[in-house]
Parts: structure tokens; sequence; C-alpha cells
């Protein structure tokens, strides 16, 4: 059994190879490619992104939407997460499938559906004019607005799930030893239930926020080409304007960024998940 | 339960019953559409027809790129659920240093942008030669299939009792059969899960796939995005509602194996 | 008359279709420490947690001291609760959760002092700043039961805290439970199903039974003049033996005819009814004597216990019939042998028999 253990070991060489041949060596090389100029080590080209204005539109761009994503989502999934651990039945039923399904169907069936909805005669519209919002039919397609709420609909079992599965965790207890002593409800909520939910909010965020930087399919379907995000000026650089160049800093851009969601996210989680 | 308690429940409610409404619009709306007579996206559409379905068989395009899907997923699920769950068990039961590292490692495709990973993928391929549109592909999606095995795996292997492999071994199994015994069906909820949001997740990319087709080789996301931009007619929502029925399917197969409640864990 | 310290009256709870509380009625005087003590699904938890109002009765009251709560949400009631699985916020500190009811109602340093206060009674000085999850089952509960009286309730409810813990542990921490209680002069109410435990710790029990207080007593009243043969049979040991009323002999004995013979008891029942006898162990004596029920049964163990011995007799019914004696026996005594063995008449306790069951 010694020798078992040590050689049990080289059963992760396979896949531990694969990926850094095929994944972890090219992304590194595209990092040290975007810093290589004509004479070695160079930071032109970033010096030249940083300097236009339009760069920082797009970096500008690409962190509201992703933030305003990660907000809805927020707002709706929380309450939702809770309404998901205290249904039973076929109500429950009815929540994980309305959650599940969604995930389970592509990124282009979801954008395309939503272009339908958000045009002038959509769905939406009718409804908005019905109820009285809006005095006349407008478009939502092409418009941030737009924009979130597709966003926010693809992205938003991401939020639901990670807190669904700390709140499920959670005794109900608890919160009533809270009551025995004499705290009113909504102290309760915020000094029981509320801290005990963080590491499911923070993994949520980070999972929207970095889902929301990098989504390329649903900007390009429903804002079009006026609109620029880190991700579709990266797309668009390589598929389209053959700019190799700007889409490889755009890409490192967009790659730091989102390690750096990953590891303030994980950092964040260690500490908020100290007693829990 | 104070009134405000009760009125918080009702809220809570409340937006549950919104949010299934909002998460359900997109499908809804394109199974609408797909059975709607006009080829203007109307709703709700003047007239019911089946048309639009009748038009797939004619679509250029359409089953070639169904079938490399397929393809692509099938093989690249499977590379990476041998791959991925020998790698788990060596993290789970080896004693190298590193083991959290790798397994980080190993997931990170999830967290990282898939376009940059596309891209990264493309510039690595062409450097040694590969030019070849499905070999990449294959490639490129074992390397998006992977983290959702290995995580899922992984979570189920951390859970199993090791000691069950002793107790069968003491009942007269050589290690090989106490494995195929007692471990196999024990990760069989694991595999079951991993391997289908793992298949669905490559049938569904996007960001990693544009830069490995050519003229012949699409996936169907592509080639359906490229209709999107040629010709939008409801072709393409009759198209998803097929893919909304697969889904349904796979989700009750799911739940008949598995429970809903086991795939929902995150 | 004085109206108790607490007093439930006439709850009533139901689950679906089945009644879990069938209209209890209990009062506590002020200092007071009464158990409930029953079997699973009796409805002690669910008294309790109508008490404490984190369940609500179809029907009934609650007062506390001299003001109804019944309708009061839990945290408006001042009754503290001491569960059982402790708990304890995770996400806090040792100290936090004693410190926890405390915010709000004092300043934050007055709270840190009683905090720490209660910390040392329970002896968990050291443990101030560990997060709770580190401490054992033991330590836990010290801190739930500090944590608990640090708000100074009125009434203290406890569900079954010290299930989880070894037998040593349990009982060390009844005396300090006891003592705690005592120094802070609180009214305190105990859920178990260990009557040990309730004879032990309680000023009195409520035997529950099916949704009813079969008896409320102090604990020698239960144990020698149990109500009802639930009580007999749930408090302590006993020997039960069935039998028929056949007459009635000087005006207060009763004659009932056993499968071991016609015994005697002070008690009044119609002639023909069917009875259950009961006998405590301590109360049969080896040997016949005049006046006493004799009978000689066959011996089938000898139990020995370190203070005591036990005998235990082939019954005819499905327990054996146990003496239990404090005195070395004398020797010769052999399972097998035909032993005599006698007992008061004013031991013989004696229950209707329930022959519908």
């Amino acid at each position: 059994m010694k020798s078992h253990r040590s050689l049990v070991g080289w059963l992760a060489a396979p896949a531990v190879f694969y990926l850094t041949v095929v994944y972890a060596l090219p992304l590194t090389w595209l990092l040290t490619r975007s810093m290589m100029g004509p004479e070695g080590f160079s930071l032109q080209l970033f010096k030249e992104f940083f300097a236009d204005p339009f760069s920082w539109r797009v970096i500008g761009n690409t962190l509201r939407i992703a933030g305003l994503v990660t907000i809805v989502c927020l707002l709706i999934g929380y309450p939702v997460a809770f309404a998901l651990a205290r249904a039973r039945g076929v109500v429950q039923v009815i929540l994980l499938a309305a959650i599940i399904l969604p995930l389970s169907i592509g990124v282009v069936v979801k954008a395309f559906a939503w272009q339908i909805v958000l045009r002038r005669d959509g769905v939406v519209s009718q409804f908005l004019v019905g109820i009285g919002a809006w005095s006349e039919p407008q478009r939502l397609l092409f418009t941030e607005t737009g924009l979130v709420v597709g966003a926010a609909n693809v992205f938003l079992p991401f939020m639901i799930l990670p807190i669904y599965s700390v709140v499920k965790l959670i005794d109900p207890r608890l919160m009533e030893a809270g009551a025995t002593l004499g705290v009113s409800p909504v102290s309760r909520f915020f000094r029981i239930l509320f801290p005990l939910t963080l590491p499911g909010i923070v993994s949520g965020i980070a999972f929207v926020f970095s889902l929301a930087v990098s989504m390329f399919v649903i900007p390009s379907l429903l804002i079009g080409d006026r609109f620029q995000t880190l991700a579709t000026l990266t797309g668009r650089s390589f598929l389209l304007m053959r700019n190799e160049a700007l889409g490889s800093v755009t890409a490192t851009v967009l790659l730091v960024l989102a390690v750096t969601i990953v590891l303030t996210s994980s950092l964040l989680a260690r500490r908020v998940g100290r007693f829990t | 339960m104070t009134a405000l308690e009760r009125l918080v429940q009702i809220c809570v409610w409340v937006i549950a019953a919104i949010a299934v409404v909002f998460l359900l619009t997109p499908l809804v709306v394109t199974v609408a559409v797909s059975f709607g007579n006009s080829a203007v996206f109307s709703l709700p559409p003047p007239e019911w027809s089946l048309r639009w379905y009748e038009r797939l068989g004619n679509t250029r395009g359409l089953w070639s790129s169904i079938i490399t899907s397929l393809q692509i997923a099938g093989l690249s699920t499977f590379i990476s659920l041998v791959l991925g769950t020998l790698c788990a068990i060596a993290i789970v039961r080896g004693a190298f240093p590193g083991r959290e590292a790798i397994t980080t490692f190993l997931v990170s495709p999830l967290m990282l942008p898939g376009l940059v990973v596309g891209i990264a993928m493309l510039q690595g391929f062409r450097l040694v030669g590969l030019r070849e549109a499905w070999t990449s592909l294959l490639i490129a999606h074992v390397v998006i299939t992977m983290p959702y095995v290995v995580r899922t795996v992984l979570a189920a292997l951390n859970l199993f009792d090791f000691t069950l492999l002793d107790a069968a071994r003491m009942l007269g199994c050589s290690p090989v059969q106490a494995v195929r015994r007692v471990l196999v069906p024990a990760l069989g909820p694991a595999f079951l899960t991993s391997g289908m949001f793992a298949f669905l997740a490559s049938m569904d990319n996007y960001p990693v796939s544009i830069f490995f087709t050519d003229a012949w080789t699409k996936t169907l996301p592509i080639q359906m995005l490229q209709y999107v931009e040629e010709r939008p007619d409801p072709t393409i929502a009759a198209i998803s509602a097929g893919l909304i029925l697969l889904a349904v399917i796979v989700m009750i197969i799911g739940d008949r194996l598995v429970g809903l409640r086991r795939l929902a864990d995150f | 008359m004085i109206e108790p310290f607490l007093e439930v009256r006439n709850a009533r709870k139901n689950f679906g279709s089945t009644t879990v509380l069938d209209g209890v009625t209990l009062g506590v005087t002020r200092g007071e420490f009464v158990s409930l003590l029953g079997p699973s699904g009796c409805g002690k938890t669910t008294l309790l947690r109508i008490i404490a109002g984190l369940t609500g009765a179809e029907v009934g009251d609650v007062r506390l001291d001299q003001q109804d709560i019944s309708r009061l949400p839990p945290h408006k009631r001042d009754v503290g609760v001491v569960f059982q699985n402790y708990a304890l916020f995770p996400h806090l500190s040792v100290l936090e959760n004693i410190a926890f009811g405390l915010r709000g109602r004092v300043s934050r340093d007055e709270a840190t002092r009683i905090a720490s206060r209660f910390l040392d009674l329970v002896h968990m000085r050291d443990f101030a700043d560990r997060s709770v999850r580190a401490l054992s089952g033991g330590q836990q509960q010290r801190v739930a039961v500090a944590r608990a009286l640090a708000v100074a309730p009125k009434l203290l409810l406890l569900d079954e805290p010290f299930s989880a813990l070894d037998r040593k542990l349990r009982e060390t921490m009844q005396i300090e439970l006891k003592r705690l209680l005592r120094e802070l002069g609180t009214t305190a109410i105990f859920v178990t199903h260990d009557q040990d435990e309730a004879l032990v710790m309680s000023d009195r029990i409520a035997v529950m039974n099916q949704g009813r207080i079969e008896q409320l007593d102090t604990p020698e009243a239960l144990y020698h003049g149990p109500a009802t043969s639930f009580a007999l049979q749930f408090v302590g040991l006993s020997t039960r033996i069935y039998g028929k009323v056949i007459g009635n002999q000087d005006g207060n004995v009763t004659l009932i005819e056993t499968s071991h013979g016609v015994t005697r008891a002070h008690a009044h029942f119609v002639q023909g009814s069917q009875v259950i006898i009961g006998i405590r162990p301590e109360r049969i004596s080896l040997g016949a004597r005049d006046g006493h029920n004799s009978i000689t049964p066959q011996l089938m163990d000898i139990v020995f216990q370190g203070a005591r011995v036990q005998l235990h007799f082939a019954s005819t019914e499905d327990e054996p019939i146990i003496l239990e004696s404090s005195a070395r026996l004398p020797g010769g005594l052999v399972p097998g042998q035909a032993v005599p063995i006698s007992w008061a008449p004013a031991d013989t306790l004696v229950f209707p028999r329930d022959t519908s069951a």
C-alpha cells in the first residue's frame, strides 16, 4: 500500500500534461507575445492602447455593464435562493426546472430569443405600453438596458445556485435561537442569516461578474457594433479586422481582469468563510 | 410570525414567481415564434403553422453542423471523463504536493474568458502547424469539458468512504473488482451530472469554437449565429425549439436518474 | 390564590390529523425547576415550543409573570431556550455568542462585561475568542446555557440539552446547571426522556404521554405514588402483574387474583375489574411473611450491581418479577430454585387495566 499512494499520483499526469500543453502554454505565449516588440520586451502596444481614449471607453463599457448585470442578478437572485431553499413539492420542482432548464440551453438560443423580445414591437414593449408605464412602444434592442436585461437573464442561475447551496445548509434553529435571545426579526436577518450567506454571495458575484465581463455572443446580438466591450473588441480584432496586435492586447487586458476577479473573490471567500 | 415577516415572505415568493417567468421567457418566446406563420418575428403570431419546421430539412449546413457538434461534444466529454476521473482519483488519494494548485489549474478554463482561451489556443495550434479544423475543435473542447468533470467527480470522491474498498477486499474482491463494483457505482451520479453539463457546455460553446471553423466544419452555435446574421427568420426559432426539447428530455432523464436537486448541486 | 409564575392553560396542538397536545394545563412557581418527562412523540418538545412562542397553539393561553404572552412573538417574551443541538452561531466567537442577546440592551462595554461574567460562570474563560466549531459537545452546551442566561430571561426552557453527551459529562452538567440556576434564581422547564435525569434535577416532574400530562408531582410522590400505570412504568423499575378483582376484605383491602395467587392491596375497585398490580423492587423481600403477599416464583437471574443486587424471577407476564436489595444475600441462592418472596399490601400499587389497548 505504501507504493500505492505514491504511484496513484501519476494518474493525474495525462490530464495535467494535456492542459499544460494545450491550454497553459498557449496562454502564456499569448501573454508574452503581447509584451514583445521588434527588439524584445516592450510594452509599446499597451502604451498605445491605454493612451487611446477609445480604449478607456471600451473598458468602462465592459465594467459598467458587468457591474449592472451583477447587481440585477444579486437583487433578484438572493430572494429566489431563499425561496428555492424553502420550497417543497411542486413549487420546488418548478423553481428547479426554471433554473436548470435555461442552463442546459445554449447562449445563442437565449440571446436570439431576447432579440425577438426586446424589439419595438416585441413582448416587453407591448406589455409596458399595456400597463401604462410607456406612452408608446419603444425599442430596447441595441440599448444598454436591453443588454443588461438579456445578460441578467442568462446569468441569473449562476447567482442563484451558489447562494442556494449555502442557504440550504443553514440550521433553522439559529434564527429561532436569535428570537429567544430577544432579537427582533430585522436584526436577526442582518446579524445571523445575512453573514452566514456571505460565502454564497461572494461566489455568486464572482461567477456572474466574470461571466459578464467575458461575454461575447450576447452583446453581439443585443447591442450591435456601436457599443464595444473588451470581449467584443477582441473578437472583432481577430475575426473581422485581422488586427491581431490589438486583439492580443485586449485579450491580455481581459485575461488580467478575469484573473483579478478570481483571485479577489477567493481571497474574500477565505476571509468570509472564516467561521463557517 | 410578525406582520413584517409575513410581508417579507410574500415579497420573496412574488420575486420568485417573477424570476420563474423571467427565466422561462426566452424559451417560451422561441417556441411560440417557431410555430408562427409570419416571416417577421411577431408575437403573438398571426397564424400557427409548421412551415419553419418543414424548412429544417432544406436548410443548408444545418445537419452537418449538428453532427459535427454531436461528435465533438461526445468525444470530448468522453475523453474528459476518462482523464478527469483519473486525475480526481490522483488528487484525492495521492500524497504529492500542490494538489490544490492542480485542482485550481484544471478548473480554471471555466473562470477565464472563453474568447481569450480560444485565441491563445488558435495561435498555439498555428505555431505547431495544426490547421485542421475538426481536430483543433476536438482538442479545444476537451479543455472546455475537463473542468466540469474534475470539479464534480472530485467533490463526489471527497465524500466517498474509501474504507468501503477495504471492506470489499476483505469480502474477496481483487483491487480492480473492488473499484469496479464499489467505486464506479458510487461515482455514477457524478459521472452523469458532470457528463451532462460537460456535453451541453461543449454543444453550446461559441467563444472558443469560433476560432476553429472553416467552410466545411462548423459547430451548431456557429452555424446558428451565421443564420441570424445572414437570413434572420423563424427557421432559427425552429432549430432553437428543437434544442429546447432536447434539453427538456435530458433534464427529465437526469431527474429520473439522480433527481433534480442533485443536478442543482453547484 | 396567587397566580403561578408560568401558567399554560388548555394548550391544544394538531399537526395535520394528529393531535400532539390534547389540552395541557401546567403551572410553575417562580424559581422552580420542572421537568417534562416522557417518551418521543408525547408532546413535550411541542409544549416547550409553544411556551417559547416558536410554535403556535390552536387553542390555549400562556401567561408569564401575570402577563398574557400567548400572542407575543418569541423575541418579546423574555423566555430563553437552550436547544438540543446547541444552535450556536458559527460565524461568531464564543464570547460574541454569549453577548449576542445583549446588543442593543446595554452598552458594548457592559455587554462584554456581562458576557465575560457568564463565561466564567460556565468555566469557559479560556475559550472567549475561539470559534464555536472547535468546541466539544459539552463545551458547546455550556456556551449555549451561558448565552441563554446572559440576557436574564424570566424563564429558561431546555430541550433535552444533555442527550448527546456521555454519562459522566451529563452528570457533571446536571450539577452545574442546577447550581447556576439556583444562584440566579431562574425558573426552568427541562424536557427529557431520561427519568434518572428528571428525578435528580427536578423540584417537580410532569409525566407526559400522548399529548397529556398524566401526573405532575415531586419526584418522591411520583416514585412512590404513581397515578397511572404509565407513570409507574416510565419512572423507576417495577414489577407488573395482571389480575382481576375478586372481592373485598375488611372494607379497605381488595383481593386480586393473579396467576401467582391471591394478592391483597389497599385500593378501591369494583368487583370483576381488570387491573395491573405494580410493586417497587426495593419493597419486595426474601422469605414469606404473615400479613404480607407471599409467592414462590422461580429464580432466573442474580444481577450484581455493586451497592445493590437484583433478583429476577420468572413471571407469567413478559417482564420478570424484580427484587432489589442492598443487603448481602444469603448464600445458597441458585438460579432455577423456587424462592419465597413477599411484600406488604400497602406497597401494592393498583391501576385499572385498559383491556382495549
